[in-house]
């Protein structure tokens, strides 16, 4: 058997002779978000398991993180039994956290609790226990060593699920994928406090920016100077808001991937691919927070940018393939480490769907215990009726909707302009984002001929949004008219549209101008490189400034100049 | 391997006392993401005492906290806050802290130590002539036979309890249990116990648990490898003093 560690940034191979501490059926690597729901399951379901946890309290971003409230996603499955106790629990010890009256939110220590309670054993559960190598023999892993209680120990599994972010997988050599294309970054981090105020704890967080290519000196020293800015340091305190709890981890809202058996991609999500074998299903909407989108891949910027598609999210499923690491036999990656790209990772990130796949990831290994076979090699069949059983694969109806929900805690189903009639209506008004997303997703067939005569329109919204959907489908057509965009005097549609309780959605603003660049910047065609360099040189407004006029301006020039 | 005069363990306040002697050639290693632990996320947040003997920073630290409404006249703080503006110190020093790192070993070595410590790069290793560990009962738990355990929960509430301690904000309470026994599973459900019977509203746990001594502690471990509990302390205002002061051999 071999020992592998991470030593001074060198895989480190060891002959691995000593006992094992502890051994056991199914490992719970992590008990974060996933982790917990995992271990949860299994001890419902009788599996002999032990959880691991660097934390001193389980749940990871939902609790130490300080992220109480549902962000989007479906809450669903054996969870609802842990919220509920833990709501019950806000009855009587705990104080309840604060919502808006159509989401959820459960206070920190009441659900870290309510999930402690599910283990009679304490043994069960190791906290502030950290995992630092990885036990194989034959390239199969046998177990992992961990410092727990100022030791080394070492713990045997049959399976393991883990919610470390993948360190498990990649310690025992599964490939990874990272970031964005354009500099490997994933989406940046954030750190978080709970506050306590009119007789609730919520969180406010602070950005850090990206940490991927930092090493352990560069982030603490970010995470140092963050300390004294607010929330984390307020100017002042008073009686009616307090402190209450610091993250005790930073919030990641991408990790590094494991390079699964599937890999679910932007289309797959768009165009609602049936999997063979979901696993569980989830709603959000491609959920990237960075600043700086012109660095984001296409599919982003024309979800976010182009098509302003921000308000609005989509349902999905997930395949057991993208849980199952390439190439390793009897460990299942649980958390935001699946099987995602760059872009779908900013989606399949919610809480919910986290809890979810944990919950999924315990009875595919209940099966394979009790079948005794590998975990690629389990009945669907009958993982499905479990998951069905549970709540946790509660199909979704196909289709976009808002992302704010109705009093009644619905929300609204896009219904997209199909007609000729209803796509150029939508292309004449002040809201073209439908029209434009169906274009892109259609790929424009059956309407490039009617653009090719909007494009020649009196109409300058029907003129220029047509242009615009001929770019996005990357038709040359568009070149002409989208020149004549950047060249017009720049506009920008800034409508409070106050619908969303989410601050940050309660603002339509776009900028057909900016649109233009990018969209001209995607054709590569040196023939452009004048008209943009003159657009450099131009005094902008604020608002066009904000919206990053001159980094979409530079990044399309870049594109040109790589072609 | 990088290579360190003086390694401290524990960004605490001692260490942030500390950190006034401390320049380029050293390095704080701190497991917690975040300052002074062992007064701020433990919650053991005992009123402090004022003292004329202070040394000007440490006054200057205390007027601090007043001005941002942390601390009171009675010596009563928010612990939260504590630790981020004890943060500041460490700025100002331009110390170099070392967050979410767990030191696993120190092998001594013909002029000094060997340092391992586990962070998400995993395991690192640095040359340290000097070790200085400020944590509650030194990183390999050297004196967990001479402190007392405490876990404590941030409660809300107006009572007055033996068990309560008494935060800067009205109905602002750590309470606070034994735990000398107990793993983080078993305090989580005596504290729960604690506030049922106290009828307090629990708004968070400790990440962490308190500990306390009888007096202040030193402890010469080996030549060069001084242990200098923090927490040992009876409050973060003697603490931070008490770095500030500290004669380093």
């Amino acid at each position: 058997m071999v020992l592998k560690t991470i030593k001074n940034c060198n895989t480190v191979l060891e002959q691995f002779c000593e006992s094992f501490d502890y051994e056991t059926d199914l490992l719970v690597a992590g008990l974060g978000t996933a982790g917990a729901n995992c271990l949860y399951t299994a001890i419902k379901n009788g599996i002999n398991c032990i959880g691991v946890e660097k934390q001193s309290i389980i749940g990871g971003t939902g609790t130490v993180g300080c992220v109480q409230d549902y962000y989007y996603g479906q809450i669903a499955g054996i969870v609802t039994e842990i919220n509920k106790q833990a709501d019950n629990s806000c009855e009587s010890t705990f104080c309840k956290s604060y919502a808006h009256p159509t989401e959820v939110s459960i206070n920190a220590s009441a659900k870290s609790f309510a999930f402690e309670n599910a283990s009679d054993k304490n043994y069960s559960v190791l906290l502030d226990c950290v995992i630092t190598g990885v036990i194989t023999d034959n390239n199969k892993i046998i177990g992992v060593r961990a410092f727990y209680n100022n030791r080394f120990i070492n713990i045997k599994a049959k399976f393991i699920a883990d919610n470390t972010n993948g360190n498990v997988c990649f310690l025992a050599g599964c490939d990874s994928l990272s970031g964005r294309k354009s500099d490997n970054l994933t989406m940046r981090v954030s750190k978080t406090v709970n506050y306590y105020e009119n007789g609730k704890t919520h969180g406010e967080w602070c950005s850090l920016g990206y940490i991927d290519s930092l090493d352990e000196f560069t982030l603490s020293q970010k995470m140092l100077e963050n300390e004294i800015k607010p929330p984390l340091l307020l100017e002042k305190y008073t009686d009616k808001k307090r402190a209450v709890f610091e993250g005790t981890l930073l919030g990641k809202r991408e990790v590094k991937r494991v390079l699964t058996d599937y890999i679910i991609t932007f289309d797959d999500l768009i165009n609602f691919k049936k999997y063979d074998k979901p696993i569980f299903y989830g709603f959000a909407s491609f959920d990237n927070v960075n600043d700086e989108l012109e660095n984001e891949t296409e599919n982003l910027v024309n979800w976010i940018e182009i098509c302003y598609m921000r308000h609005y999210g989509l349902s999905f499923s997930v395949p057991l393939e993208s849980l199952l690491p390439k190439g390793l036999d009897n460990i299942l990656v649980i958390g935001k480490a699946l099987g995602t790209t760059h872009d779908t990772a900013s989606l399949i990130r919610m809480k919910a769907e986290m809890e979810k796949c944990g919950e999924a990831a315990a009875y595919t290994v209940k099966l394979a215990l009790d079948y005794d076979c590998d975990l690629r090699k389990i009945d669907y069949s009958k993982l499905k009726k479990m998951l069905i059983k549970s709540g946790c694969l509660t199909p979704l109806e196909d289709g976009f909707f808002s992302l704010r929900k109705s009093e009644n805690g619905e929300r609204k189903k896009v219904n997209f302009p199909k007609s000729t009639q209803e796509i150029k209506l939508g292309l004449s008004s002040e809201t073209p984002q439908f029209a434009l997303f169906e274009i892109l997703r259609t790929n424009g067939e059956n309407i490039k001929e009617q653009l090719y005569e909007w494009i020649e329109s009196d109409n300058k919204a029907l003129k220029n949004n047509s242009a615009i959907a001929l770019g996005l489908i990357k038709d040359k057509k568009a070149i002409a008219p989208l020149k004549e965009i950047i060249n017009d005097t720049p506009t920008v549609h800034n409508r409070f549209n106050g619908e969303h309780y989410f601050s940050w959605l309660q603002k339509d603003i776009w900028s057909d101008f900016i649109k233009a660049v990018i969209l001209l910047g995607r054709f590569k065609d040196k023939a452009l490189l004048n008209d943009l360099e003159v657009l450099k040189q131009k005094e902008y407004s604020d608002s066009l400034k904000r919206l990053r006029v001159y980094q979409y301006i530079e990044k399309a020039i870049e594109q040109i100049k790589e072609r | 391997m990088k290579e360190f005069n003086k390694v401290i363990f524990g960004a605490t306040a001692f260490c942030a006392g500390l950190s006034e002697k401390l320049d380029s050639n050293d390095l704080i290693i701190e497991k917690n993401i975040f300052c002074c632990a062992e007064f701020s996320a433990s919650l053991n947040a005992k009123p402090i005492s004022f003292s004329n003997d202070y040394d000007k920073k440490t006054t200057d630290f205390l007027k601090e906290l007043k001005t941002r409404n942390i601390l009171d006249e009675k010596g009563r703080y928010s612990a939260i806050p504590l630790g981020t503006c004890m943060a500041q110190i460490f700025l100002n020093q331009k110390a170099t802290v070392l967050f979410d790192c767990t030191v696993t070993s120190v092998k001594k070595c013909d002029d000094g130590f060997v340092i391992e410590y586990f962070c998400e790069q995993g395991f690192k290793t640095v040359f340290a002539s000097k070790i200085i560990d400020t944590t509650d009962i030194g990183v390999f738990g050297e004196l967990e036979a001479t402190a007392n355990k405490y876990f404590l929960a941030n409660v809300d509430f107006e009572k007055n309890d033996s068990s309560v301690l008494k935060g800067r904000f009205e109905n602002e309470g750590y309470l606070k249990v034994e735990a000398n026994s107990l793993n983080f599973l078993d305090a989580h459900k005596s504290v729960v116990k604690k506030a049922d019977e106290l009828n307090a509203k629990i708004l968070s746990f400790s990440p962490v648990f308190a500990f306390e001594y009888q007096k202040p502690v030193f402890l010469e471990k080996e030549k060069n490898y001084y242990l200098y509990p923090s927490a040992s302390y009876p409050d973060f205002a003697v603490s931070f003093d008490s770095g500030l002061k500290a004669v380093l051999y």
